[in-house]
């Protein structure tokens, strides 16, 4: 009954979208790009693309097919159905995508999607992060068939799954290789003693470190026990319900006899590395401690040494600038990112920042469709120009030319491939300078004008995912190998001289950062290492009197820091490498498809399979008895939906025809304006929440268009019409009434706010609602409604808000609905819906503030752990009425909340009412507890 | 009087229908062995999976068994009798004319290898800790004897009066299979480490060899457990061995294919597959039939390891082939069974079945029963004369 009633309810949030809106907020998945899917068919796979990206896409199948082949062997086990892989050529294509109905991060790679198996995947430019990506979410593909398959063999229910450490962990071994970025989470968690046993995964669930503890506790177990004891955990996976035990019956060891060994392991492995090595807040001198930071560039002006960079502090990435010269440096936003459509998303650790000569800071944000590159007078502190280009999707470092003239920057258009392009800003003329699937990034212009160095997979290490420096001559354009060899080069940067060039590398199993001599051909053929960090240092930036300003990681943050004496550095530097080069020209290709592994080729015209199907019997005291069954279809891009809902409420064999309820919607989310349309025929006895004392019979039809168009990912227009003939039939001895109604609402919506662990602390929600509601044949229900809700969320710290909402809910004319408050939702301290008015209007002010960050109670036979309890001081003023005002009600108290799982929050309140119109406190006190998010 | 009839045969057929699906094996016969039985994992003690019957396809449907849980072990046939155990802990028995079930015993663990026949009496593997070898007499529907080995997932073996067992405790067993008494254990493993044997025994002559998770396989002595060998091959053995003319063969999950000189185990020839070998082989003749994981079947010479061809199904072979006369049938994960020519691997028929191939085929008389992963035991009957 209770999941039937919740499968009407949803459908009636549906059908019904004029009504849901008033309650609703959100930001917008905008559909911005007209995709012209197509189908490629391949042995086992059905992979969705366009047509601009259709040699990818062939890449792409290739690939799967190769891991498919590798994973069938490792798993034992083959895929009895086809597996439909949906790919994107970037990451703000796959953020469109409604396979899922949430928003997509920024640092999400692909996914699996459980209810239809379906896989979707973007490329970032690179050929291999592509390849892995597809791996990847294959082993999840054959995870949860295995399993299932094992469950089903032994009888037993598919309701559990491995922890997700083992299949996130499972899914990288099996798809990459261990790498520099994986070795420096682990070197720091081990160094800095953060890292997390098996036992007590929960504590870091999803998280990048749990990925990676996942993959090093696979192949730990590979080299130790043997690969084979990864299959026999999932073959053994019947035997037991705790996957302790299922590693205890497969090695031997259960979750805590397999830490302690693996623990010893880790100190074995990674405490003689200090020798050699030092953490980066050992030897450098700090900049930026708190945070996420990364691309760092200087800027002198003025007498002034400033650092500019993109952090996050507070929730909301940003262009932040320090002043070099005060002690303790405080960052100060220089760009506010993530709260506006000009800055909508930021791409911290993809794209670098530059500033010319005259002061004007370039850099990239996501805004609208695709990527735009801004510029910023930094001596007038304005923002000059936004650039759009209408064939590049994807924008990424962008690099001044000595006279400030020209910028050369990396791109993805649709073809999924990163390129160079020359833009000059003067003229507007667009050069691409390489063209070709290889990634090609960070490109770093030499002071004389004369050449690029650039990062790129184009050597043949670019197979397995190294990176290297090359130079394009800016004369010739005729690119030339600068290093060559398996491990990778990032973020090249001249000195302002020109002799000197910094980037970063991995050549010695960390990330650290190395120079080389650019003065002739010969000095050139080696580098040497500047930096000696056990984690990592990235985005090296040169500043006055030889310092260098990077990024590096320690404690899992990104923090900005120094060293002085660059040079001096160099010249004592012990570690020289020379560099063989290769002979230009060698590069490397990627196989497609060959003609045979094509199956079929054909446009997408829609493919639809059921999402639910869901069919209940209910008796009720009151409502009598009620039959019927839900379904719900979409197509595999989750692009159209339907939704049907048949039940019957009959009471008597003469009412069976006209107790029929039906509803038919469609919804369509495949482009820019979303749009829901559908008929519907509900009868039967109702119970009219606003207003308690009418108890009836309706009988209404009819049917309704609603549309939602977003102007961009904060804000959104709303409309909606229905139409609707109804019956009603009041019990209480009014006469019936009739009437065939059309209602109109037109609203505006607009959220940027930012949430903590329970409830926005940041940014504002506002939402206006219009919206006419009249009887065109009878006249019987005529009135007008305005809703204006508007939130405010004021940051005191990084943790702790004043959130205020403003209400004022206004139905007028004849049959005007009434509108109700009181309880945990807005007027705290009253009982639930006692108040009731057509007109109404309510303001909450709150202090949010953390309360405890973990509790943990341990009893004799174990423990239970809270995290992040929040703590809440609060007051609520609002009033009710229909004619005339009656008086103001109110509440002051305080209370805490708490997070369980990351869905549900948990509130508990207490304080006082503030009653006869605000006169008087109430006697004693009011506790509420109850469940919801903060307003 | 006509009405109470038929309900009195209505309730005599629910009687009936209640009794024939009810909790117990009862044969109404004792079973009388035959030459063309199929009674242990592999066809006989030396692992051969091979028949000598020369069947020719194509098949036709005759029927199918649902048998209501994963199937892992393969189907036993004696006497018109198919004896099934499964992953859900039932041992089953099938009418072969009909395909109706006779009767089901439910143990309380999965039954992971497939059990051994002896006359009316079936030996069960299992895979709990206690009571993991159990002896039913099908004829009396009563439990013989019991003995605690420790988890079993391999499929016992009957020779003389003796049946030899492996456990995932890393123990090898010798046990009286009139009174379950052991006569002798081997112990694998050593105080620190120890490791499971998935593979089952093989014996030719007095030789009995078995894989182990420890990377080797190992020579005992049958008669007394003594071990006469051991040999490291590089990779966990999951498969059985096979033991013909004096040599032990087996496959391990590098893809390696070892033939071990049985008396010292010596290595006589080694081949590799380039794949894991998952399954046991099979042999026929003077040919070693081996499929692997990368769905390739090799035919070898059985003296040389010499490749004589090879044969790609595209999926993976998770099972022993079986050689019958002269085409040797193998399945696979994409549900296709193929019967190939034995001399030079060309494809003679092929069948889909209703899921994954895991387990060997099994054919006795004219009669060839495939087994799919999803619960399904499909007889076929030869369309020839």
């Amino acid at each position: 009954m209770k999941h039937f009633l919740v499968g009407c309810a949803l459908l009636f949030v549906w059908t019904n979208l004029a009504e849901a809106q008033f309650y609703y907020f959100g930001r917008n998945k905008v559909q911005y790009t007209d995709f012209r899917w197509q189908v490629l068919k391949t042995e086992h796979f059905d992979i969705y693309f366009y047509p601009e990206m259709r040699e990818l896409a062939e890449r792409g199948a290739a690939f799967a097919e190769d891991a498919y082949r590798e994973l069938k062997q490792k798993f034992n086990h083959s895929i009895a159905t086809r597996i439909p892989l949906i790919f994107y050529s970037s990451h703000l294509h796959f953020q469109q995508t409604n396979v899922t109905p949430g928003f997509i991060p920024e640092g999400v790679g692909g996914f699996f999607e459980f209810l239809k198996g379906r896989v979707v995947i973007p490329s970032n430019g690179s050929t291999a992060q592509f390849a892995h990506v597809i791996r990847h979410e294959l082993v999840h593909v054959f995870t949860v068939s295995k399993i299932n398959r094992v469950l089903l063999d032994h009888r037993q229910t598919q309701d559990r799954t491995p922890p997700l450490w083992f299949t996130e962990g499972l899914a990288e071994y099996w798809s990459t290789s261990w790498d520099t970025q994986a070795e420096m989470v682990l070197r720091d968690a081990v160094l800095n003693n953060y890292v997390v046993p098996v036992s007590s995964m929960d504590r870091i669930y999803g998280s990048f470190l749990m990925y990676k503890e996942g993959q090093q506790i696979c192949e730990f177990i590979a080299e130790r026990y043997g690969e084979e004891k990864l299959l026999l955990l999932f073959e053994n996976f019947w035997k037991s319900s705790s996957f302790s035990q299922v590693l205890k019956h497969t090695i031997g060891k259960d979750y805590e006899e397999f830490d302690e060994e693996w623990m010893y392991y880790l100190k074995k492995r990674y405490y003689p590395m200090l020798k050699g090595s030092d953490l980066p807040s050992g030897v450098t001198r700090k900049i930026v401690d708190e945070g996420f930071n990364s691309k760092p560039v200087f800027y002198a002006h003025d007498g002034k040494r400033e650092l500019y960079y993109i952090g996050n502090y507070t929730g909301y990435t940003s262009v932040y600038r320090v002043n070099l010269d005060e002690k303790e440096p405080d960052p100060e936003v220089v760009i506010k990112g993530e709260t506006s459509d000009e800055f909508e998303a930021f791409h911290p650790f993809q794209s670098k920042l530059d500033i010319s000569s005259d002061g004007t800071l370039a850099f990239v944000t996501k805004s609208g469709e695709n990527d735009v590159l801004h510029f910023y007078n930094i001596p007038n502190e304005e923002l000059v120009e936004t650039i759009r280009f209408k064939s590049l999707v994807v924008l990424g470092s962008p690099s001044w030319s000595p006279d400030g003239k020209r910028l050369v920057f990396s791109s993805i258009d649709k073809s999924g491939n990163n390129d160079l392009f020359l833009f000059d800003v003067g003229s507007r003329d667009l050069v691409k300078l390489t063209n070709d699937f290889y990634d090609d990034r960070d490109p770093a212009w030499s002071p004389d004008g004369s050449t690029i160095v650039f990062s790129s997979d184009r050597t043949p290490h670019g197979r397995e995912g190294a990176y290297n420096l090359f130079t394009l001559d800016m004369k010739t354009l005729v690119i030339r190998y600068l290093t060559a060899g398996p491990e990778s080069y990032y973020a090249p940067v001249w000195s302002r001289d020109g002799r000197w060039l910094a980037f970063t590398s991995d050549k010695d199993g960390a990330q650290n950062i190395w120079m080389m001599d650019m003065s002739t051909e010969e000095s050139r053929k080696s580098m040497r290492k500047i930096t000696s960090f056990s984690t990592a240092a990235f985005d090296p930036a040169w500043g006055n009197d030889g310092e260098m300003y990077f990024a590096s990681f320690e404690n899992f943050s990104f923090r900005l820091r120094s060293i002085d004496d660059v040079l001096a550095r160099y010249d004592s530097s012990a570690v020289l490498h020379p560099i063989a080069v290769l002979h230009d020209g060698r590069h490397w290709t990627v196989n497609g498809l060959e003609g045979e592994a094509v199956v079929e080729r054909f446009d997408y015209e829609g493919d639809y399979q059921l999402d639910i199907a869901q069919s209940q019997i209910s008796v009720d005291p009151v409502f009598g008895t009620a039959g019927g069954a839900a379904l719900a279809m979409s197509d595999v891009l989750g692009n159209d939906l339907y939704y049907f809902l048949i039940y019957n409420t009959a009471q008597a064999s003469s009412e069976l025809l006209e107790s029929f309820n039906i509803a038919m919607s469609r919804i369509s989310l495949g482009q820019r304006a979303n749009y829901a349309y559908g008929i519907f025929h509900f009868s039967g006895n109702r119970y009219d929440l606003t207003d308690p004392d009418v108890f009836y019979y309706e009988r209404s039809f009819g049917g309704y268009f609603a549309l939602s168009y977003p102007l961009s990912k904060f804000q959104r227009l709303e409309g909606n019409v229905t139409v609707s003939n109804s019956d009603k039939d009041i019990y209480t001895g009014e006469i019936p009434r009739r009437a065939l109604m059309v209602s109109n609402a037109l609203s505006f919506v607009w959220d940027n706010s930012l949430w903590g662990p329970t409830g926005p602390l940041d940014g504002n929600r506002l939402k206006l609602t219009l919206a006419y509601t009249s009887d065109v044949q009878y006249s019987n229900v005529n009135y007008y409604t305005v809703i204006a809700d508007y939130r405010s969320y004021l940051r005191l710290g990084n943790r702790a808000a004043f959130a205020s909402r403003f209400n004022l809910w206004y139905n007028e004319g004849r049959e005007a609905r009434r509108f109700f408050m009181g309880g945990s939702w807005d007027l705290r301290g009253w009982r639930r819906w006692s108040i009731r008015g057509q007109k109404l209007w309510i303001t909450s002010h709150e202090l949010r503030f953390p309360f405890i960050d973990q509790l943990g109670i341990r009893f004799p036979f174990g423990g239970i752990a809270f995290g992040s309890i929040r703590g809440a001081l609060f007051a609520d003023f609002g009033g009710a009425w229909d004619r005339s005002y009656r008086e103001t009600l109110g509440s002051v108290g305080t209370g805490i909340r708490m997070n369980l799982g990351g869905f549900l929050v948990l509130r508990y309140d207490i304080g006082k009412r503030i009653e006869q119109d605000l006169s008087k406190f109430q006697k004693g006190i009011f506790h509420q507890f109850f469940f919801g998010w903060d307003f | 009087m006509a009405g109470s009839r038929t309900i009195g045969s209505l309730l005599l057929a629910v009687l009936i229908a209640a009794a024939s699906g009810c909790s117990g094996v009862r044969l109404n016969k004792a079973l009388s062995p035959g030459p063309s039985d199929w009674t242990m994992y592999g066809g006989g003690p030396t692992r051969a999976n091979a028949m000598g019957t020369h069947v020719l396809p194509p098949f036709e449907f005759l029927w199918e068994y649902n048998a209501q849980a994963g199937l892992s072990a393969t189907p036993l046939v004696s006497d018109s009798t198919m004896i099934v155990g499964t992953l859900h802990g039932e041992i089953q028995a099938v009418d072969l004319r009909t395909g109706r079930r006779l009767g089901y015993k439910t143990l309380e663990q999965p039954i992971v290898g497939t059990p051994a026949l002896d006359g009316s009496r079936v030996i069960l593997p299992l895979s709990g800790p206690e009571q993991s070898l159990v002896c039913l007499d099908l004829a009396g529907g009563r439990e013989v004897w019991a003995a605690d080995l420790g988890p079993v997932e391999s499929s016992p073996l009957v020779l003389g009066d003796h049946v030899y067992i492996t456990t995932l405790r890393g123990t090898v067993h010798c046990i009286d299979k009139d009174g379950g008494n052991e006569i002798w254990s081997f112990d694998s493993g050593t105080k620190d480490r120890r490791e499971a044997i998935r593979s089952s025994p093989a014996v030719e002559g007095r030789v009995l060899a078995f894989g182990s998770d420890d990377h080797s396989l190992y020579g005992l002595d049958r008669e007394r457990g003594i071990l006469l060998w051991k040999t490291p091959t590089g990779a966990s053995v999951f498969a059985t061995p096979l033991m013909a003319n004096g040599l032990v063969i087996a496959g391990n999950l590098a893809g390696d294919v070892f033939a071990l000189d049985a008396l010292t185990g010596a290595v006589r020839w080694k081949y590799q597959t380039g794949s894991k070998v998952y399954a046991s082989a099979s042999v026929f003749q003077e040919t070693v039939f081996i499929g692997c994981a990368n769905g390739v079947l090799h035919a070898l010479d059985t003296a040389s390891g010499a490749l004589r061809w090879t044969f790609s199904t595209g999926s993976v072979i998770g099972s022993p082939a079986l050689a019958a006369g002269s085409l040797v049938y193998v399945g696979t994960l994409n549900k296709r069974l193929y019967a190939l020519d034995a001399a030079t691997g060309k494809e003679r028929w092929s069948y889909e079945a209703e899921g994954r191939i895991r387990v060997s085929p099994v054919l006795w008389g004219d009669i060839l029963l495939v087994t799919s992963e999803d619960k399904y035991i499909t007889a076929l009957k030869a369309k020839g004369p």
